[in-house]
């Protein structure tokens, strides 16, 4: 058997492997993302299968400045894309809804949409489209501050965000800290621009 | 006086061509916020685009040292220096601004707002000002006099996601680096003429020279063609005529000499030294006479 019939055969074994052992990993992508975005199987600059073991570098290469896709994006203060995002799919929420954005990933094996937070451990994440405001053509769950009554603060800002001043997943204190009432109800990132990193200005204070 | 030996020689050769291949050591670069785009003003210095701080940057390309910058109001993408004007285009207000080089604006190119959507990167054609211009939106290149009105567009249909341009005058030829159809891999730089018709091509899907993200790009007096890859963290070097990759600069990484998301390079006409915008690690690398071939 000739050398690249013998690693063609060992990769599409591996493959299907693959496919067979987590499949929750190779669900649909988004329409606007296929497979070839990320992955090559001949030819492909860097590791046999990932054009680049770096996913930051990959995300941006289009999200970021001179990139080709029209959503910009800079990574939130000391993390990587992948902190938020799973690039494989959007994920069922605990609720049962589908998140959004391909928020939330596959942290603990049962396929549901969790993050593993720097300060809270892995936490429940929901990010849906919560209908329409006056103003905000999409209004989605950014900050959720229990509005769906599941005993959760799990909008996609509160689920790591502790200590912040607004929408945080500590105890409202006599001081206000912690408050919910900051521009409830409305699309952080109007304000928190994903291209700023998702702070108010740069850099993030 | 007596000469090294054979063995000596070779460790030193080895060790002298190792070390012009890698970041110069002190001074240390400057720390940018998103440096972008750059190009060489006609006093030598290195003007950058910042993406993040909305700027134009102006670094010694000795030191790595800020010497000015002046504010842009939006994003600043491509950037290009001839007879006195510094071209940047603004993402923000889709346009071609031009300045003088204090940092005043002067006028925008095409006559206004909405001219270029997405100005990728920006080269000058320096014997008669034309100013050529990628739309990122549009795919294709925008070819404007220097005073402002839009002369000629070139690529439509053949472009498919372009990113960076640079000019062989030598040649009179146009090169466009282009994703290509990220699902297809077909990443590639098209060479057109003046006219605007193809004039050749480098593939990127080529196991042995491949790219797949393909950024700023440089002709050497040689025609060698430098281009950086933003994922690859390499500059990549191509013979024009036969298309091979002759050498490679940089790599992934952290370290001084390594590139994170690498968007554009420039080839220093003298000194041979190699300047690429390192945007992840936001500084500018230098290849000490990167621009020497093998």
């Amino acid at each position: 058997m000739k050398p690249y019939a013998y690693f063609g055969t060992l990769f599409i074994t591996v493959a299907i492997a693959g496919l067979l052992a987590w499949p929750q990993e190779t669900q649909a992508l988004l329409p606007d993302h296929e497979c070839g975005f990320c992955h090559s199987v001949h030819g492909a600059p860097g590791s046999p299968l990932l054009k680049d073991a770096q996913i930051e570098a990959l995300c941006l290469s289009c999200h970021g400045p001179a990139g080709i896709s029209t959503l910009k994006a800079n990574t939130h203060v000391g993390q990587t894309c992948m902190v938020c995002h799973t690039p494989h799919d959007n994920r069922q929420n605990w609720l049962a809804g589908t998140n959004l954005k391909l928020i939330g990933r596959n942290e603990d094996g049962t396929g549901i949409a969790r993050l593993n937070t720097p300060n809270n451990g892995i936490r429940e994440v929901v990010f849906e489209s919560r209908g329409t405001n006056v103003g905000e053509p999409s209004l989605h769950s950014f900050a959720d501050a229990d509005e769906d009554g599941n005993g959760y603060k799990d909008g996609v800002c509160e689920t790591c965000h502790n200590a912040t001043k607004h929408h945080c997943n500590g105890e409202i204190t006599n001081t206000g800290q912690c408050g919910q009432v900051h521009n409830r109800g409305k699309t952080c990132t109007n304000c928190h621009e994903h291209i700023d990193g998702l702070c108010p200005s740069r850099p993030c204070p | 006086m007596r000469s090294l030996g054979l063995g000596p020689r070779l460790v030193l050769c080895v060790l002298l061509t190792v070390s012009s291949a890698v970041w110069s050591g002190p001074p240390q670069p400057a720390q940018l916020g998103s440096p972008v785009r750059l190009t060489q003003a006609g006093n030598g210095n290195l003007l950058v685009t910042d993406y993040d701080a909305k700027a134009v940057v102006t670094i010694n390309p000795g030191k790595l040292n800020i010497v000015k910058r002046f504010s842009v109001a939006g994003r600043p993408l491509g950037i290009a220096w001839s007879r006195g004007r510094i071209y940047v285009g603004n993402e923000t207000t889709a346009t071609v601004e031009v300045y003088n080089p204090a940092g005043k604006w002067l006028y925008d190119l095409g006559g206004g707002k909405g001219t270029v959507k997405q100005p990728r990167d920006i080269a000058v054609e320096r014997a008669d000002g034309r100013v050529f211009v990628i739309d990122g939106e549009e795919n294709s290149v925008k070819v404007f006099d220097a005073r402002g009105p839009l002369l000629d567009v070139i690529g439509k249909g053949q472009l498919t996601n372009p990113t960076g341009i640079a000019l062989d005058t030598t040649r009179a030829q146009i090169l466009v680096s282009d994703y290509g159809d990220p699902a297809y891999g077909d990443a590639r730089i098209t060479i057109f003429d003046y006219a605007g018709n193809p004039a050749g091509e480098i593939s990127g899907a080529d196991r042995r020279k491949g790219f797949s993200r393909p950024q700023g790009l440089a002709v050497a007096d040689s025609g060698h063609v430098f281009v950086v890859d933003g994922v690859l963290g390499e500059v990549l070097v191509f013979d024009r005529v036969s298309g091979e990759r002759v050498k490679t600069l940089g790599g992934f990484g952290n370290e001084p000499g390594q590139l994170q998301l690498p968007l554009d390079v420039v080839i220093h006409p003298v000194s041979n030294d190699v300047f690429v915008t390192n945007n992840r690690l936001r500084r500018v690398e230098v290849f000490t006479r990167g621009g020497l071939l093998p």
